[in-house]
């Protein structure tokens, strides 16, 4: 059957991943919600630096050939499929997740990847909610379990998920220490000898050695990221009793972001 | 509703929690971002879509 001109959408498309990037702006099809599903008009796409590990090595051509990058939006419900026990079209909302790609004029959705955009929020705020705050609630409070007055330092306080996880540790009661951009301040704090409870870090690649020596008694390390166990090979903290634990941010689903998180928020 | 993302839109909602958009990018400069993706944090950017 031919298609109308209503039926395509323009999408920022992976043409092909052999090692450097590919993207165009192209026409593709628009979606249509199957049962369960829900098509939303997007009005803003979040970039995450995990779109990087998500796309490395790995075949993600459907079988149209289409692989449409953007993990999280905001915008407006578009139409709704069967089975959707709630939202309607109009609906202002953001993502955690979509199956289609963010990054177009509408996104397919599983109405569990949906929630309601809070009024304050614009869309391109909304765009960045769902993945950086999760990803930060799963490592303060599902990973490292932490409690008020532990010492949390967070290496790349300055991006998303530090951004989130400074806000999130304050209402916990934590005491915070952030880098961002360089090392410096945590080179000072290494000089001066302290210790975290909890360290979320972005860039084990290059403070993990440093890291291991700065955990606290039971202290916890969360590497955030595209980083999993293999990489972790033969790197132990000084004390036998501190954990190293990596975030895989993408690929957990929702289901699993936790008990622990609701508890301490 | 995912109890966590409800306590999300609960506390945007009362603004204790405030999403920062460092950078907004329409669609059709997205391309140069996603190519320029190096695996590395950043305060939130968003694609605009028109």
């Amino acid at each position: 059957m031919k298609m109308k001109q209503s039926d395509y959408m323009a999408a920022v498309k992976v043409i092909q991943w052999v090692g450097t990037n590919s993207f165009m702006l192209a026409e593709v099809p628009k979606p249509k919600p199957g049962p369960g599903e829900v098509v939303i008009r997007v009005r803003a796409a979040g970039v995450h630096p995990i779109e990087t590990h998500r796309l490395i090595g790995a075949d993600y051509r459907d079988g149209r050939g289409v692989f449409v990058p953007g993990l999280e939006a905001a915008g407006l419900v578009d139409a709704v499929g069967p089975e959707v026990p709630v939202f309607k079209p109009g609906n202002p909302v953001f993502t955690l997740g979509t199956l289609s790609g963010a990054c177009a004029e509408f996104a397919l959705c599983d109405w569990r990847q949906l929630f309601p955009l809070p009024e304050r929020l614009p869309f391109s705020s909304g765009a960045v909610l769902g993945i950086p705050y999760a990803a930060a609630c799963r490592a303060l409070f599902d990973i490292a379990q932490i409690e008020p007055d532990e010492i949390l330092l967070i290496h790349g306080a300055s991006g998303g998920v530090g951004f989130a996880a400074v806000e999130l540790a304050k209402r916990r009661g934590a005491r915070i220490v952030g880098t961002a951009g360089s090392d410096l301040a945590r080179r000072l704090i290494a000089r001066q000898g302290a210790a975290g409870d909890v360290i979320l870090e972005m860039r084990p690649d290059l403070n993990l050695k440093l890291d291991l020596t700065m955990l606290a008694r039971e202290g916890r390390l969360v590497l955030i990221g595209g980083y999993d166990a293999a990489d972790l090979e033969g790197c132990r903290p000084q004390r036998a009793d501190a954990k190293i634990e990596p975030l895989r941010t993408f690929d957990t689903p929702v289901s699993e972001h936790g008990e622990a998180s609701t508890v301490a928020l | 509703m995912a109890r966590l993302q409800q306590l999300l839109y609960e506390l945007a909602q009362r603004g204790e929690i405030r999403p920062v958009v460092s950078e907004k990018i329409m669609l059709e400069d997205a391309i140069s971002t996603f190519e320029g993706l190096d695996g590395q944090e950043r305060l939130g950017r968003s694609v605009l879509v028109p």
